[in-house]
This record gives C-alpha cells, structure tokens and sequence, in this order.
C-alpha cells in the first residue's frame, strides 16, 4: 500500500484528476471539498503523509486550512503542496511562510505532480 | 484612461483565453474581433461566474460555453472516466477560475493584485450583462469546433491605476505559470 495523500480542492474535476494521477504513481489517496472538510479528514486519518491544497476554496481556504494545521501541532509536521491557477509572487511567499513545502500551478503536468509528492510525502 | 485601461485588459483577456483554450486541447478555436452587444440577449446553456477585489480592481468574470465545449475539454475523457451532468457543471466552474487565474498572473506584472472568489454555474436560455456605471464591460467572442464561447470581464478600475503595455510572452517572469513546480 502507497503512503496516503489527502487532495483538497472544490472542484471535483481537479480531484479527480489528482487522484487518477496519484493511484496512478502508487499512492493512496483521501479527497476533500474544502480546508474545514480537510481538517476533518485529516482528524480521521492518522496516517496520511502529505497534503495537496487548492488555494481559493469555499468555507476555509487553503491557506486558512494550513494556518490551522501548522498552528494547532498534532499534524503540524504533514508536508502541503498548494495547486492552484495562481502564481503571484506574494501568494507563493506567503503560503511558503504559513508552512507549504510546494507550488504547483494548475492545469499540473502529471509527471511533476508524482515527483513533488515522492519527495515531500516523506 | 479609462479606454487605455480597457485596451490593455482587453489584449490580456483575449490572450489569457487562447492559452486556455489550447491547455483543453479543443482545436480550430479563433477570436472573433465582432463581438455581439452587450445589451443582446444570448442563448446560454452554462454561464460561470466569479468575482475579484482588491482596493483598485473589482469586479467579476463570466464565461459561458456551450456543453460540448465543455464535454470535449473536460480532463476527464484523458483518464477514461465518464463524464455527466454533473462533472460539465463543475469543469465550467473551473474555466472560469483558471482563467481568471491567469488573468491575475499577468496583471501581476502591472502591480495589480487581487483576491479571487471562488466560481458559480449557472444555466438558462438567455441572459445580459449590464455595464458597470463606473467601470468597464469587456466583451470577447471566440468561436470553433464546438460552438460560440463568450467571455464577459466587468470591472471598476481606480480613476489612480493606469494599466502598462506587457509583453505577454515574457509575463512568466512576473509569475509562476501553468505546469510550474517549486518545492520550497
């Protein structure tokens, strides 16, 4: 069994494709529509190893969503990549000071997306 | 100013909709230079809609394909998993998102930053799109293989904001773009 990524975006189109690409790579995947939907996934799987997020989401945003994991502590040392349509300089600094390890851009290449979750899943 | 601005969004628009187009791998797709009115009713099928702010540029984009467009650009077919009602209204949301996504990228080289909202479908038979009292309405019809797309950017700029020409090709200096990795 593959190490468990949880995907969180709110289009299930982008999840889908995510998922179909990370299987694909060997891993174990668990979806989520949003960041609160994330953190509760992430409550009731102890074991997941990495976690890719969109940015813009409804409820909790991405980067709300790792201000809460990375300040709370219990999950605080789980790798996140943001994947999102955007790439503004300041977007990226400020998710890479609110803990992000990655940035990958939407539409992803595949092949870049299996390569960043093999070295950040740990 | 205010044509100045409109031009400059207009060239950043139309590009940002090609790049798109092409990323969806649907060919023969060309932007039309006749756009209709904005006042004329359009027969819509799925109309996606999602709003920008910022304390110099507001406002909302509206993308409105026809299903098939939709069904034939949907990354779905790639993986060969089915595509239904459900995942059409979805992917239309996403259109709207990743161009407006793109649109930030680009303009982010003109220091003009913005928050995105997060996009809604809707679907009818006809609709309008009023201009804004104090902004701008860009129109842009593109048509191809798989029928008219419209794209409708609604904004109110800062009488301050004065847009400079960019060089599209070189905007990926400004920003990461599509396919871009950076692991920290």
């Amino acid at each position: 069994m593959g190490k468990k990524i949880l995907i969180v975006d709110d289009s299930k189109t982008i999840r889908q494709q995510v998922s179909f690409t990370l299987v694909k790579g060997g891993f174990e995947v668990v979806e989520a529509e949003d960041g609160k939907d994330g953190i509760d996934k992430l409550n009731a799987n102890a074991d997941i190893a990495l976690i890719i997020s969109d940015v813009n989401m409804p409820n909790m945003n991405g980067l709300e969503m790792i201000e809460a994991i990375k300040g709370e502590g219990t999950f605080s040392h789980i790798n996140i990549i943001m994947l999102t349509t955007e790439g503004t300089p300041e977007l990226i600094e400020r998710a890479k000071s609110a803990g992000a390890k990655g940035w990958l851009v939407k539409p992803f290449k595949p092949e870049q997306l299996v390569a960043a979750a093999t070295k950040l899943a740990g | 100013m205010s044509s100045h601005n409109k031009n400059i969004l207009s060239k950043i628009v139309k590009h940002s909709m090609e790049a798109f187009i092409e990323s969806t791998g649907v060919a023969g797709y060309t932007y039309l230079e006749s756009p209709q009115s904005s006042n004329e009713s359009m027969q819509v099928h799925f109309a996606s809609v999602i709003g920008f702010s910022s304390p110099n540029f507001k406002g909302s984009l509206v993308v409105i394909c026809e299903p098939i467009f939709l069904d034939k650009s949907h990354p779905n077919h790639q993986m060969g998993m089915p595509v239904g009602p459900e995942e059409i209204v979805d992917w239309s949301g996403e259109v709207s998102n990743q161009l407006l996504g793109r649109i930030k990228n680009i303009l982010a080289a003109n220091d003009v930053k913005f928050d995105m909202g997060t996009p809604t479908t809707v679907s009818g038979k006809t609709m309008k799109i009023a201009e804004p009292k104090d902004g701008i309405l860009l129109k842009l019809r593109f048509n191809g293989e798989c029928g008219p797309m419209d794209v409708f950017l609604q904004a109110v700029i800062d009488k301050s904001l004065s847009l400079k020409e960019v060089d599209l090709e070189k905007q990926a200096e400004s920003a990461a773009v599509e396919g871009d990795s950076i692991l920290f």
